[in-house]
């Protein structure tokens, strides 16, 4: 087993490094190192975007969130994502316009534009930094520990993390954009496959797709409706994952970037529309390997299980694949983020090119060291904010959205009430405020308070037209 | 000609509203309750696997739309 991954994984470095040489810029400009050149065509798109939102968590989180909770998770990521993809290709072509309109290198220079404020920038900015470096930092140390797990007594643990961050710092530094998008692309083909070939075989257990849910009803009938077995699954629960999922593409930098370079309007549709295809056809498998789990591992870790429906349930070859699969979407959707952080950070300078990317790349490796020193101390509180961290960036969406759709001149309200707004969020995720008010959770709560700051903007304090 | 490509994706936004809304009630996710079932597949989940399939045809339906209409090219 470790020959073959060993193998695999020479195999995927000598193909990193094929593309790093591919794609190598030497007068680095922000165009051209952190925009990838724009310029960018449905296929790659495609890839690139889809492997950026299917992280490492699809392939272990979904199975055995399926295996836990039941088929309810199809509603909370499958019909999330596709809603994703309605308002992708609805707001996606006024972000496009504005973003060309006012020299786009970022969101938060973006907001900082439209709202013609500081504060804003920083806002989306900080919001970023909070919920995505402990995001990459679980991940890491997830996918390491996953790696300890398969591999014991070769290395510690930590040895596994600082591989996966110096592969992901050298090969975002050197290659910039560009270089991470064809890797994404070439994640997204691997995973792709794998977890389709894993699925298969799921399935192929059981003898059909009927027969695979009697068994599931057999072991636990629970699992075949919502709420689930834990009541996890309540309408509350699906509309605030909803709400926070159809944001990404605004919320998350590393895929608002995405949307601004591609190539025209009509890459930018069919992009979104793979990604829609995309989307089921990648959690479908995900399903029959939680169901797999729910009959023959139900009482395992998810560490067990997934070690048993990813590798040791799997021909060798599949296995080795599977693992570096998983590596490879862990560092795929990490380097996007923590060079999205770089680049969020460079739209925020407002000096000389080459001098601003210098800065950024210096705090690309920033970034990239202390997620790996978070992933190597990793505590609750971190856990706690990577886990919330999709809910934690949507509460930046009615700011976000109203920057991008107002054509008005804005005022603090929605930065002011943003930045509340995620205090709020953070201090009842912590334990230091209450969670639900009157029955509804703090998220819906907050996402209410902030929608009725941007019905006031836009009538009350936004009146002005821009001239 | 405008007012027309309006005028659909209007409709395409309150079926795309309409979807969101009743994603969320017994329609697609009634609590404890798994028949009917199609061809032994729980209703929740062929019911939420229909709802996916639409919102991606609406988007699509947006796509055709939008196909000749001004854009940031």
């Amino acid at each position: 087993m470790l020959t073959n991954f060993l193998i695999a994984s020479a195999i995927y470095l000598v193909v990193l490094i094929f593309l790093v040489r591919r794609t190598r810029i030497k007068d680095k400009t922000t165009s051209n190192y952190l925009l990838g050149g724009g310029n960018i065509g449905f296929v790659m798109g495609l890839f690139t975007t889809a492997a950026t939102l299917f992280s490492a968590f699809t392939v272990v989180g979904m199975p055995d969130f399926f295996r836990t909770h039941g088929v309810g998770a199809w509603i909370f990521l499958a019909v999330s994502d596709t809603m994703m993809v309605y308002g992708l290709i609805r707001v996606g072509e006024i972000l496009r316009k504005k973003a060309r309109h006012l020299d786009f290198k970022g969101m938060s220079g973006l907001m900082v534009s439209t709202y013609d404020s500081k504060l804003a920038g920083y806002v989306a900015f900080g919001g970023a930094v909070v919920f995505l470096i402990p995001y990459i930092a679980v991940q890491i140390s997830g996918i390491s520990i996953f790696l300890n797990a398969a591999f014991p007594d070769v290395v510690p643990v930590w040895v596994w993390s600082l591989s996966i961050v110096a592969v992901m710092i050298i090969y975002s530094e050197t290659g910039g954009l560009r270089a991470i998008m064809y890797n994404d692309t070439l994640q997204g083909i691997m995973l792709f496959f794998t977890i389709w070939i894993v699925g298969y075989n799921c399935i192929e257990h059981f003898g059909s797709i009927e027969s695979m849910f009697a068994k599931v009803e057999s072991v636990n009938k629970e699992l075949l409706s919502v709420p689930g077995p834990k009541g996890l699954f309540s309408a509350q629960f699906f509309i605030i994952s909803a709400l926070a999922i159809i944001c990404l593409p605004f919320t998350q930098p590393q895929i608002s970037t995405r949307v601004v370079i591609m190539k025209s309007s009509s890459s930018l549709r069919k992009m979104a529309i793979g990604l829609g295809v995309v989307a089921i056809l990648v959690i479908l498998p995900t399903l029959f390997m939680g169901m797999y789990g729910a009959v023959l591992y139900p009482e395992t870790s998810t560490q067990d299980f997934i070690g048993h429906v990813l590798l040791h349930d799997q021909a060798a070859g599949i296995a080795a694949l599977g693992l570096i699969g998983l590596v490879a979407a862990a560092i795929s959707t990490s380097d996007s983020q923590i060079f999205a952080l770089g680049s969020e950070l460079r739209s925020l300078i407002h000096i000389e090119d080459k001098k601003a990317i210098s800065i950024t790349r210096v705090f690309i490796v920033v970034f990239g060291v202390l997620a790996l020193i978070f992933s190597i101390v990793s505590t609750e509180h971190l856990v706690l904010l990577a886990r919330t961290s999709f809910t934690g960036t949507a509460m930046m969406a009615p700011m976000i959205l109203t920057g991008i759709l107002s054509s008005k001149k804005l005022s603090l309200l929605m930065p002011i009430s943003t930045f509340a707004a995620l205090l709020f969020f953070v201090f009842s995720k912590l334990g230091w405020l209450p969670s639900s008010v009157l029955g509804l959770q703090m998220e819906l709560v907050l996402f209410g308070i902030l929608v009725l700051a941007v019905v006031l903007e836009n009538l009350v304090f936004g009146k002005k037209v821009r001239s | 000609m405008a007012t027309n490509r309006k005028r659909s994706l209007l409709i395409l936004d309150i079926l795309a509203g309409l979807l969101f809304v009743g994603s969320f009630t017994p329609m697609v996710i009634p609590m404890g309750k798994n028949e009917p079932n199609f061809m032994g597949i729980p209703y929740t989940m062929w019911m939420g696997f229909v709802v996916s399939v639409l919102f991606v045809l609406l988007a699509y339906g947006v796509s055709r739309i939008q196909k000749r209409n001004d854009h940031a090219d």
